[in-house]
């Protein structure tokens, strides 16, 4: 990609309509990244269905605003009432609130809206530098390559995710791929376990598996017990960003973002993993002088800088490779496809100006979650007041309707009943969602690559060990297998502890 | 997520599922083609659609095995079936499993029952009505203004809802 031709994209930008969904869009991902239970994942798939009908760029605009309002939306509710909105937002809590209470509410919230501002950047740009250099890999890829990729993909994301053993996420990966072979199959046009049932013979799609997957669970979870009381959020007197400090964290800054583009290339595992590895960083690096969880601005822009710089590094795989680095990243995928875009190598040659495109709506949403997130400050927190029995009913209601409006077709909602009572089931046993989604999305690239790969080689495994990309996805699985094992931990331990006398 | 102890119990029958439907996989994926003999051709068994169910299954029932392992190293297979009796006796006097249970079943209502019968709104409106009545916390409200505000979400939810999709985004409502 031509930098002329990102900057081209942006100037496109700057028309009515599209910077009025622009910031619609990014200030419903603010509000919905208030709301506790509510995730971006949700957000981005219930809008991916609302938009469907909409032209393609008008629908990447408001799914990227989304998406980015929601990662940074979750930051309110932590500052202001010690409750994280989303996932990524848990760690911003620790510090946030406790700022918040001495009565620094408006500049945290500005820094922090600020630090997500400066992620998103730090995204945007890796993506105008790694992707061209992975579509050129991306290229050298073949079937061999996209199998061992696939499979990564549903192992680290598994191995990173699971709240309990590593082997569950394997598992709940292994369930997604055997979704993913429901319907007529590619190569040999074979009906798979579709039972008789017509509505099966295309197979299982992403929309109501997220829906099902993402609301339903938030739902009962939300509601399962009776609310302690309503949230009463610190008050803000005025809202203004401390550049000083901002200016003498800049080394935080940039680790920070790099630790968030990084975990967003790792297929699946998402912005949450980004802000606690972040945060954690900062922590140690802080050294022992304890302020970490009693009120360092620095436990804020860590982990706000690391989510957002999480989204552009999540954006990376699915552009290039056509794998999402997170789980709503998973759901843009799913739109791209909707909408009749091939995201993978082949995008910088078919459809160049995209990328430029995706990565153009991405600065200006920056701008917009900035803007937007100073304004809102005050009310987002106030969605929150309202009861939540009234939230979730139409959250219920969103998620049917989304489910039904792809293809009309009432067994989709059918199915997202059913994966919703599947995975609330699953969660409850420590069997984490994330990697069930990924294997679904990559389940049919691992099958038609597996047997185009034997086809190939006539039936040898060979090339796993002698192609040299092969090779090392081979290694990167066999270390997604083993990184949480004791075995590692023990081999890693003299190094972990040579790197904290470090930082002490 | 459920807690350690309980967790590690449930683990067993659930692993025992898992491996059952891996098993399932692995049958089924076994009464696939798996050498076809087509227009002279012969299609090896390295093309078969049953090739992915098969290494899907048997790596199910692998990392299955692997969890009934943990949980078995870890004692939990001791008092198993006086832990799952007790859990089933205390399940009729379980507010939260109730409060559970009543959740699924009216959105299985709403799903299943009241879209594909009646008009898409009326079915809407019922089942946030319903919802709402149900669900919100009583002890903490104004009665008389949360059941006005209940009616008037139940109206305004599958009306606007409604316009944004047919009227809007050109969607039909079921």
């Amino acid at each position: 990609m031509h930098f002329g031709t990102f900057f081209e994209a942006t100037l496109g930008m700057f028309t009515f309509e599209r910077l009025l969904v622009l910031f619609g869009a990014t200030s419903l991902g603010i509000i919905f990244g208030a709301m506790p239970g509510l995730t971006a994942t949700l957000g981005v798939a219930l809008l991916s269905t609302l938009t469907m009908n909409l032209q393609t760029d008008i629908a990447m605009i408001a799914l990227i605003g989304v998406y980015v309002g929601a990662i940074y939306g979750g930051s309110h509710a932590s500052i202001l009432l010690g409750i994280p909105g989303t996932a990524a937002a848990a760690a911003t809590a620790l510090d946030g609130y406790s700022l918040a209470r001495q009565g620094r509410a408006g500049e945290t919230i500005a820094t922090a809206t600020v630090a997500s501002a400066l992620g998103t950047l730090i995204g945007l740009f890796a993506i105008l530098l790694l992707v061209p250099v992975l579509t050129e890999l991306a290229l050298q890829f073949t079937s061999v390559e996209f199998f061992l990729l696939a499979i990564f993909g549903i192992l680290i994301c598994g191995t990173l995710t699971s709240p309990d053993m590593p082997v569950k996420g394997w598992i709940a990966g292994l369930l997604g791929l055997s979704i993913a072979m429901v319907g007529i199959e590619t190569i040999q046009s074979y009906h798979r376990f579709t039972f008789g049932l017509p509505e099966l013979t295309g197979g299982i799609d992403i929309v109501p598996v997220i829906l099902g997957g993402f609301a339903l669970p938030a739902v009962i979870r939300n509601l399962r017990r009776p609310p302690d009381g309503v949230p009463t959020a610190v008050k803000i007197s005025r809202v203004f960003v401390n550049w000083t400090t901002l200016w003498r964290q800049k080394m935080l800054i940039g680790r920070s973002g790099l630790i968030g583009v990084y975990i967003g290339i790792i297929p699946g595992v998402g912005e949450d993993v980004a802000a606690w590895s972040s945060y954690a960083a900062a922590k140690r690096s802080a050294g022992t002088d304890g302020s970490f969880g009693r009120g360092d601005i620095r436990g804020v822009i860590a982990p706000e800088v690391a989510n957002n710089s999480c989204i552009g590094g999540a954006i990376i795989p699915v552009l290039t490779l056509a794998v999402p680095g997170s789980p709503p990243a998973a759901m843009l995928l799913g739109a791209m496809w909707l909408h009749g875009v091939r995201p993978g190598p082949m995008l910088a040659v078919e459809n160049p100006e995209f990328i430029a495109q995706i990565t153009a709506i991405l600065g200006v949403a920056c701008f917009a979650m900035a803007a937007m997130g100073l304004l809102l400050a005050r009310v987002s927190v106030r969605v929150l007041q309202l009861p939540p029995a009234m939230l979730n009913a139409a959250v219920i209601v969103l998620a049917v309707l989304g489910s039904w409006a792809l293809g009309l077709n009432i067994f989709n909602v059918y199915l997202m009943f059913m994966f919703g009572v599947l995975v609330y089931f699953l969660e409850e046993m420590g069997y984490p969602v994330a990697p069930m989604v990924i294997g679904l999305i990559l389940g049919n690239m691992a099958d038609v690559s597996l047997r185009r790969a034997l086809l190939v080689s006539e039936g040898s495994l060979l090339p796993l060990v002698t192609r040299p990309i092969a090779l090392i996805l081979v290694l990167l699985i066999v270390f997604a297998l083993v990184a949480r094992t004791r075995f590692l931990r023990m081999l890693t331990a003299p190094i972990s502890r040579a790197l904290r006398r470090k930082t002490t | 997520m459920i807690e350690r102890e309980s967790l590690r119990k449930a683990d067993i029958p659930v692993s025992l599922l898992l491996a059952g439907f891996g098993g399932w996989l692995v049958w089924s994926a076994s009464r696939m083609p798996w050498v076809v003999e087509e227009f002279g051709v012969t299609k090896q068994w390295y093309l078969s659609p049953g090739l992915m169910p098969a290494v899907v299954g048997i790596l199910i029932i692998l990392c299955s095995t692997r969890v009934l392992a943990h949980a078995l190293g870890e004692g939990a297979h001791r008092g198993l079936g006086r832990f799952l009796l007790s859990r089933f006796a205390a399940l009729p006097t379980s507010r939260l499993a109730w409060r559970v249970l009543g959740l699924w079943v009216l959105i299985g209502i709403y799903v299943f029952g009241l879209i594909r019968h009646m008009d898409y709104h009326v079915a809407t409106a019922v089942f946030a009505l319903a919802f709402m009545l149900v669900f919100t916390d009583w002890s903490r409200v104004r009665r008389g203004r949360m059941v006005v505000a209940i009616l008037l979400v139940a109206i305004l939810l599958p009306v606007s809802l409604g316009y944004l999709f047919e009227q809007q985004l050109g969607v039909p409502l079921p």
